[in-house]
């Protein structure tokens, strides 16, 4: 069957680690016939996720990574300043791609990425990591707290009822 | 051969452990270490910072050590190899302890609750066996109906 440019577009967060490996466990079951996607990589130790192989093609954007603040509380102020200029190439990407859903699993990279996307009306779907067990992520109670997200998938059942409008339906692991 | 995983940071204690393992007699010395960006150099085996190709070296491990990160967790099991996982105490909000525990609703496998417990555990290191229905599938095809409705489909 030959593939049409129809097909609605998904723009997929690439982070670095497990988030990685957890993102393409999703990605190698999401049917290439029905979906096409492009990334949203975080820059991330010598650009790493830029050159990451993934099952699906898709052409690859940079939005620059906000690093750890665990004990290094200037970082927030850093955070601060990489969290507007994450949302600016947000917004301008987001604008350019044109797609109809941003997904992001884990990454902290989704918080400016899902402000744009709400400002521009395409759909936001977070990914909880298989990780957190019995509380979201910083990253997902701060997404789940301003209302960023259209659908909020959790992998452990338990957390469904700690977070309203969170759903459970598999995981990647 | 012993491979020895911490992934994208660092857990020098693990690596330490295997080291000291490796010295004493406990584990062959063809083993190998991942440190990521670690303090601890290992001296009875080589090692590397970081590896893009690391996943090739999995197939070969007669035993894996890793940290309790879900990259190398779910490789480990991918991969069919036996392995013993080990949570970092230092992560956020130590979810590698959680995660590892909850894991065991799902899988059969050997972990560990620190580097020390490591030596004990060496025996019962086997392939992770699946103990529910629950798939990867369900969630992507769950995410895909809601795309195809957003789009109009």
């Amino acid at each position: 069957m030959a593939l049409t440019d129809d097909r609605p577009l998904i723009l997929v967060v690439l982070a670095g680690g497990g988030w990685y490996r957890e993102t393409l466990r999703l990605l190698e079951a999401f049917d290439p016939q029905a979906v096409r996607v492009a990334y949203a990589y975080a820059m991330y130790r010598h650009d790493a996720c830029g050159h990451l192989p993934t099952p699906l093609p898709g052409e690859r954007c940079p939005i620059h990574y906000l690093g750890r603040t665990q004990g290094r509380p200037w970082r927030h102020l850093v955070n601060l300043l990489w969290l507007g200029r994450g949302f600016v190439e947000a917004y301008r990407l987001l604008r350019r791609l044109r797609p109809q859903a941003v997904l992001a699993l884990g990454s902290v990279v989704a918080v400016p990425l899902f402000a744009a996307a709400k400002l521009l009306g395409v759909r936001c779907i977070f990914v909880e990591t298989v990780t957190r067990v019995r509380r979201l992520s910083r990253t997902g109670r701060l997404l789940h707290r301003l209302r960023l997200t259209d659908r909020l998938y959790v992998q452990w059942p338990g957390l469904v009822s700690a977070y309203p409008g969170s759903r459970f339906v598999g995981a990647v692991l | 051969m012993t491979l020895v995983v911490v992934g994208t940071e660092h857990f020098d204690a693990l690596v330490a452990e295997l080291d000291r393992l490796v010295a004493v007699g406990r584990l062959p010395p063809d083993a190998f270490g991942q440190i990521g960006s670690g303090q601890y150099v290992p001296r009875h085996f080589p090692w590397v910072r970081y590896e893009p190709d690391l996943w090739q070296r999995f197939a070969a491990a007669d035993l894996i050590v890793t940290h309790g990160g879900t990259g190398l967790v779910t490789e480990c099991i991918v991969s069919g190899r036996p392995f013993i996982a080990v949570p970092d105490p230092l992560k956020p909000e130590n979810h590698q302890l959680e995660f590892l525990e909850a894991l065991t609703e799902r899988f059969d496998f050997c972990w560990v609750r620190e580097p020390a417990q490591l030596e004990a555990a060496l025996p019962h290191a086997r392939p992770a066996r699946r103990k529910d229905g629950l798939d990867v599938q369900q969630l992507a095809n769950d995410i895909l109906a809601f795309v195809t409705h957003a789009a109009g489909g």
